[in-house]
């Protein structure tokens, strides 16, 4: 045979590659082309899924862990930021809760404790850097 | 235990595995056509088992990489990152200095759909192949083989020739997609014919 096909390395490739994928398109072409290899479909998938369950497990495992380092870590900035905005002197908590657009369930604020302000706002300076840090991630 | 991908029911999941499944034994192993013969274990002692779900773990961590508005999940799975994964450790293996590729991987993510994928994807794709393959002579004989049936011939043409994917080929030989799967089987059945005639291993 002589060696004038007027396809070439590429267009070999391309058929190929056109061909691995027709054969994994559907569920249904993917089953047939794996049982002509010998491949037992049932266990496969019984294996598979058992598999993909474990990776769910350990991936959510692994974000709750993420997010708890990233809560704890919001929380001690909100502290630090919290004990600087207390010792100013010039601080008054009516203004800052207009300045950061705050909301605060309590109708006397004037009348609450140097420690339950400062709960509050570690509480709501976490929550805002934690929302900060998801958009960031965005 | 909750599903934390609800879109995703457990007969998608397992339509996915299937078909990565195919996909990456193909890749790996399949028709001699690549390298990897004989074996399910392949480069850096992989198992296929091994690809498919480490692409999966990878979407699992990182579910918004894949922008469903582009492509399917199985097809970003097969074409973004299984193949990287496969052609990382092809690459790695024999080349050393070439370990960039799995740079590709990201690079694809927003790639634009309107150059045709094969095409995008073919200096990446050559190192799958055997070097001793004549190419030429095969394709030779592929077409040879197809003359008389005319579906399998277009569609052989739409692939090879021009690039085709298959809704196109579909429209441009106007052939119903039960004509194309049946053409693509015999065409398939030819591709392994010429394995055998060209001793390439399957």
């Amino acid at each position: 045979m002589s060696n004038n096909s007027k396809y070439n390395k590429a267009d070999f490739i391309r058929f190929i590659m056109s061909t691995v994928e027709h054969e994994s398109s559907d569920k249904e072409k993917a089953k047939e082309f794996l049982s002509s290899q010998g491949v037992d479909i049932d266990s496969m998938l019984s294996d598979g899924m058992k598999r993909l369950k474990r990776l769910q497990l350990q991936i959510a495992a692994d974000k709750t862990k993420a997010e708890m380092i990233l809560a704890e870590t919001a929380k001690q900035k909100a502290s630090e930021w919290v004990e600087s905005l207390l010792r100013s002197t010039d601080f008054s908590l009516s203004e800052l809760v207009k300045e950061e657009e705050l909301i605060i369930s309590f109708r006397n604020i004037e009348k609450l404790g140097q420690e339950d302000i400062k709960k509050i706002l570690v509480e709501l300076f976490t929550l805002k850097f934690l929302e900060e840090q998801a958009k960031s991630k965005k | 235990m909750t599903n934390q991908n609800p879109e995703i029911s457990n007969d998608e999941w397992e339509g996915i595995i299937l078909r990565l499944q195919s996909y990456t034994r193909l890749l790996v192993k399949g028709k001699g056509w690549f390298r990897g013969n004989e074996t399910t274990t392949f480069l850096s002692g992989k198992e296929i088992d091994d690809y498919v779900f480490e692409a999966i773990g990878r979407y699992l961590k990182n579910p918004e990489k894949h922008d469903p508005a582009k492509r399917s999940l199985v097809e970003y799975l097969k074409k973004h990152v299984i193949r990287s994964l496969v052609s990382n450790d092809l690459v790695s293996a024999e080349n050393k200095t070439s370990s960039d590729v799995f740079a590709y991987e990201n690079e694809k993510e927003d790639e634009d759909d309107s150059i045709p994928f094969l095409d995008s994807i073919l200096p990446l794709a050559e190192v799958f192949f055997e070097q001793e393959i004549d190419y030429k002579e095969v394709m030779k004989y592929i077409e040879s083989e197809a003359k008389g049936d005319v579906n399998v011939e277009n569609i052989f043409l739409g692939l090879a020739g021009y690039g085709l994917k298959r809704a196109e080929i579909i429209k441009e030989f106007d052939m119903t997609p039960i004509e194309y799967d049946n053409g693509m089987r015999r065409l398939i059945t030819i591709r392994n014919k010429a394995a055998k005639k060209y001793d390439i291993k399957k």
